[in-house]
């Protein structure tokens, strides 16, 4: 099975932007390329996943970097992204639109590109897809209680989560730091991802997690040319810095074995499914 | 067929435009729903099914009854039914929206013309237009062999308020994006307001998991 898609190259890198570097979740490459997409006029709006308080993420359609800096940092929950492509065109008048999204987000993406029911004029002004890495999401409800009930912290105390080392860590502002086997925290997971079996959003133009780097670093694989473009124009003007992926631990090794492990487990699950007679997917 | 009339003004344009293919190839396009108690219009979609090899339904109200289906139409004091083309006749390709985009039927059109084995992508290109025309979108609730003269909610199996299977949502909101009457909210999943929905199925066609998604009566 092929771990990753096409891709044209990888490597580690990690913004050289301060005030990115203060709220971001790893590396801060999403945040980055948008704000570096705004101030050079490659893109004049980008839909990102806002946090309205408590973690709970809600799509919000930016177009200036500061509203870019109050979106960084992942939240671990549902957020409908696609929802406001539309009227991110359409109300905001936007004509080249960067989208940010997990892997199914930007399969949707892709698809509404190739066919535009009712989504006339949209295709050809997405300018930008970044995907992020994903193995699994969970509802909001899920999250608060594995918060709440797990962990031991109250929602509006937490500021920032963190999924890594085989542990679910969460920072509260009083400077604790909780972690529980991330074992606990499958009962919560969305049943709907459990058909996927894209990990590194295998359709996007860059597609980018922490997996494969160390700590605050991000693993960047970039695979389309207009990604190439991007990503080659930004680290000329010294916005990100880059290491190749050989030399930094744990390395593309982890990754692999990641994606492998979500595709085996998503495909055992098809399988299943097909054998008790239940819908599969594609 | 039955229909507002803007499916059959993209239609006459792409005859217009491709009228000595058409007719080479036997391709008929048809718009609009099947009024079931108009015995003539009905034995005109069974001659348009008799007299050409390729059948496609252009439009919502053609491919899953679209806002025909509400509709109880008073003629002459008679109730009128209304029903998809699909549960009349065979349908080999379903182009939906509400309007469909004239570009997008265009490139079907052309994509048919061209069926060329070494051509693949026109393959993949019509492979979503079949898998909607071969299954019912969203179940009519008026079928021709038992025809309910109802407009009673309870025996409208197309009135569910959530669009797609929750089990496969994975809450990306494209249905959300795409609804062409502003129907549907979404909050993690999503939901339509019904007296809002105009039934065109554009939501279902443009799901990532659109094969496996649909609402569990619709299966």
């Amino acid at each position: 099975m092929d771990p990753f898609g096409t891709y044209k190259k990888v490597v580690s890198a990690r913004s050289t932007l301060k005030e990115v570097l203060k709220t971001c979740q790893d590396g801060g490459i999403v945040s980055t390329a948008f704000i570096y997409g705004l101030e050079n006029n490659l893109l004049d709006g980008v839909i990102v996943a806002d946090n309205a308080g408590e973690f709970k993420a809600i799509p919000k359609v930016a177009t200036t970097p500061e509203e870019v800096l109050e979106a960084a940092g992942t939240k671990y929950t549902v957020c409908p992204n696609i929802s406001v492509l539309k009227s991110a065109v359409r109300e905001y008048g936007c004509e080249k639109i960067g989208v940010v999204g997990t892997p199914c987000q930007v399969r949707a993406v892709r698809k509404l590109m190739k066919y535009p029911v009712g989504f006339r004029h949209i295709p050809d002004k997405i300018s930008l897809i970044i995907g992020i890495f994903c193995m699994e999401n969970f509802p909001y409800n899920g999250l608060k209680l594995i918060v709440e009930e797990h962990c031991g912290v109250k929602m509006e105390d937490v500021v920032k989560m963190d999924i890594g080392k085989g542990k679910f860590w969460v920072y509260t502002k009083w400077g604790e730091t909780k972690a529980i086997k991330l074992k606990e925290t499958h009962p919560y997971e969305q049943v709907a991802c459990h058909v996927c079996t894209d990990y590194t959003a295998e359709l996007a133009d860059i597609s980018t997690g922490s997996v494969g780097s160390p700590d605050g670093w991000s693993t960047v694989f970039i695979r389309t040319a207009k990604g190439e473009e991007i990503f080659n124009k930004m680290v000329e003007d010294g916005y990100l810095e880059v290491k190749p992926i050989e030399e930094v631990k744990p390395g593309l090794g982890l990754v692999e074995k990641l994606a492998l492990t979500k595709k085996e487990k998503n495909m055992k699950e098809i399988e299943h499914r097909k054998e008790l007679g239940l819908p599969v997917p594609y | 067929m039955v229909g507002c009339g803007h499916c059959g003004k993209i239609i006459r344009s792409i005859e217009k435009k491709y009228y000595d293919k058409l007719k080479e190839k036997k391709i008929a396009l048809v718009g609009g729903a099947v009024n079931l108690d108009d015995e003539k219009e009905v034995k005109k979609i069974k001659e348009i099914r008799k007299n050409s090899d390729i059948l496609i339904a252009v439009g919502s109200c053609a491919v899953s009854g679209g806002f025909q289906r509400m509709l109880i139409g008073l003629e002459n004091g008679f109730p009128q039914r209304f029903v998809r083309i699909g549960d009349v006749v065979k349908v080999d390709y379903a182009i939906i929206g509400c309007p469909p985009d004239e570009e997008e039927v265009e490139k079907v059109v052309e994509a048919v013309l061209n069926k060329d084995k070494e051509i693949v992508d026109s393959y993949l290109i019509l492979k979503p237009y079949e898998i909607i025309a071969g299954r019912p979108i969203i179940d009519t609730y008026m079928k021709v062999n038992e025809v309910l003269l109802t407009s009673n909610k309870e025996l409208c199996l197309g009135c569910d308020d959530a669009p797609i299977n929750y089990e496969f949502c994975t809450g990306c909101g494209t249905c959300v994006a795409k609804c062409p009457a502003n129907a549907l909210t979404i909050d993690e999943k999503p939901k339509v307001n019904i007296s809002k929905c105009i039934k065109c199925g554009t939501c279902f066609f443009n799901c990532i998991r659109v094969k496996e998604a649909l609402p569990s009566e619709a299966r």
